[in-house]
């Protein structure tokens, strides 16, 4: 972790992320206006009181970006957590087992990933109806074949490691023995791929809203603000520059701390720098 | 001192291929005396792993116990579930591997994992468990224990892993330790060192060992009866003593034989010509007949049974029957 902060890109990332995490919790604190309130005249440019002007209807840009964060930043961990959960249930599982067991988790999970993931997540979506928990259980959904591929192979080396082996011989069973011995050795793939997926899902949460499917209006989403923003992209473009770099930054950061936590915590990597 | 711990009654293990059924352990039988070591010798792939493995239930699929029996006191060992095995495996029966280096979980520190090995099998509460494994580490030798509690298993040398190893073996007080080659991968100072520990501990506790390993050297320090096998049968069995005296199979003689020692200095060390043949070829005589000195057409039609010499050795050869 201390490495982290050392080198210079990852501590930018992180202090973004940071920074973009307490905005979006100290919200209510920060503005004075609530995300659904008319404060002023439509599309008015940058000034003091409206640090980024505001939209269609005159309503704080600053303020739904803030807000809009707390939804983001929510849906995509919850639905990193579903697919972290899943996928590693299912890859610790078919890995350990193997067998007929495997081919199908495995076949399964094929068929999930020869989806777009944003095709999938709208078809999810679109069967499930448009609110913010099915779009977090879609973008879990989505995600969980990689979580669950990453896991496998783990499984698949750790298994026939001799310190596997020494635990069964100390009566350690099937759970105790994916659980306890053979995850504890796969987490640092996992961390990495908790990162860019975290990404990846602020993203599909932004293309869904963007495209209606998200989180529903009044409440702000990223997405959602940049569709808005799109129509008046020549009166007023700050709006759409700030709803996009939102949504551009934060998913940057993500993947770049995703790749040095890699760089980090693979051993291999760490003996060329 | 006489009562048996372990009793292997014509144990044949081995797997399917197709409907034929193929034998890599064929028709062991021996038995572990309380107290007592049992050694085995014999080259890579004659099947002393697979035994210790078998009577651990470690035998991974395909392989399976195809006919035979494994009685751990009045318990019969083979036809137990997987979840039944847990039971005695860690608690009556612990086993240590080859590679101290591999054999600990990389991301625990090594208190923990002994910790892990006693809070598997008793019921103890958190403190009573540190307090035990500290005292674990105490008895294998390992300098400052609590100290070496928290340290993970790259902090440590060889020999100190070894160590800890046998700490989580003996975690539970098993009734039978099962050693597989438990001093191979480590140099010789620090092999003699553990030997040391073993045969101490083996004292204090009044456990039976079963000690696999390949160096003869080893096997006189450490085994009180030694079992010789070839091609995944006993060829013979014999008090360490006796055999090192009187070695009777051929193959034993050739086993002796090539041991390195002071006065054969500058000659060509002997080895046994061939190789241990393929358990998937099967032939009906002795296996040892391709390779052994004194074979006759007789080798070729039957394997020689086990034949008792005297009242605490057989031998399974031609030669003696």
């Amino acid at each position: 972790m201390k490495k982290l902060w050392k080198d210079p890109s990852s501590a930018f990332c992180l202090s973004f992320l940071l920074l973009i995490t307490l905005l979006a919790l100290l919200a209510p604190l920060l503005t004075p206006y609530r995300y659904d309130q008319i404060a002023a005249d439509p599309l008015l440019g940058a000034s003091w009181s409206h640090l980024f002007g505001t939209d269609e209807i005159g309503r704080d840009i600053f303020t739904r970006i803030v807000y809009a964060g707390q939804v983001s930043l929510l849906v995509g961990l919850c639905s990193t957590l579903i697919a972290l959960l899943f996928g590693v249930v299912l890859g610790l599982v078919s890995g350990y087992y193997g067998g007929a067991l495997d081919a199908l988790i495995s076949r399964f999970l094929d068929g999930l990933l020869a989806f777009p993931s944003i095709i999938l997540a709208l078809a999810v979506m679109a069967v499930l109806g448009p609110n913010i928990y099915n779009a977090m259980l879609a973008i879990g959904l989505v995600s969980v074949p990689i979580f669950a591929r990453i896991t496998r192979g783990s499984v698949l080396t750790m298994k026939s490691r001799e310190f596997v082996e020494a635990s069964r011989s100390m009566g350690a069973g099937d759970g105790r023995i994916m659980f306890g011995v053979i995850l504890p050795n796969s987490l640092s793939p996992l961390l990495v791929q908790f990162s860019l997926t975290f990404a990846s899902a602020v993203l599909i949460e932004a293309g869904l809203s963007f495209l209606g499917l998200g989180v529903q209006p009044p409440t702000p989403s990223w997405g959602s603000m940049l569709n808005a923003a799109k129509s008046y992209l020549t009166i007023s473009p700050l709006y759409s520059i700030v709803a996009g770099a939102a949504v551009f930054l934060t998913v940057l950061c993500l993947n770049l701390l995703g790749d040095s936590l890699r760089d980090h915590l693979d051993p291999r990597m760490n003996k060329r720098r | 001192m006489n009562e048996s711990l372990l009793d292997v009654n014509s144990l044949t293990v081995g797997y399917r291929d197709g409907s034929r059924p193929i034998s890599i352990l064929n028709q062991v039988t021996f038995r572990i005396r309380k107290g007592e070591t049992l050694g085995i010798v014999g080259e890579s792939g004659c099947g002393k792993s697979m035994t210790s493995l078998a009577v651990m239930g470690l035998l991974a699929s395909p392989l399976q116990v195809q006919e035979g029996s494994i009685r751990l006191e009045e318990t019969e060992l083979t036809g137990l579930s997987a979840k039944q095995m847990n039971r005695y495996r860690g608690k009556d029966l612990a086993m240590i591997f080859q590679e101290p280096m591999t054999s600990l979980n990389p991301v625990f520190t090594i208190g923990s994992q002994i910790e892990e090995a006693l809070a598997i099998h008793l019921p103890l509460s958190r403190s009573e468990v540190r307090k035990r494994a500290i005292e674990l580490l105490q008895l294998v030798g390992i300098p400052s224990p609590e100290k070496r509690h928290g340290d993970y298993p790259h902090q440590l040398s060889g020999g100190m892993r070894q160590r800890a190893m046998i700490a989580i073996a003996l975690a539970c007080e098993p009734r039978l330790l099962i050693l597989d080659e438990p001093t191979t991968a480590l140099d010789v100072t620090i092999q003699a060192q553990i030997l040391e520990l073993l045969a101490s501990l083996k004292e204090k506790s009044g456990m039976s060992m079963m000690f696999i390993t390949h160096d003869l050297g080893v096997m006189m320090k450490m085994a009180d009866r030694v079992i010789v096998m070839y091609g995944g049968r006993i060829v013979e069995t014999a008090p360490i003593a006796k055999l090192y005296e009187e070695p009777l199979h051929p193959y034993t003689q050739g086993l002796w034989k090539a041991i390195p020692s002071a006065d054969t200095l500058n000659q060509r060390l002997y080895s046994i010509p061939g190789t241990v043949p393929d358990p998937r070829e099967e032939t009906p005589g002795c296996r040892f007949a391709g390779r052994c000195p004194h074979a006759r057409q007789e080798c070729l039609a039957a394997v020689p049974p086990l034949v008792p010499m005297d009242e605490d050795r057989s031998v399974a050869c031609i030669l003696y029957s």
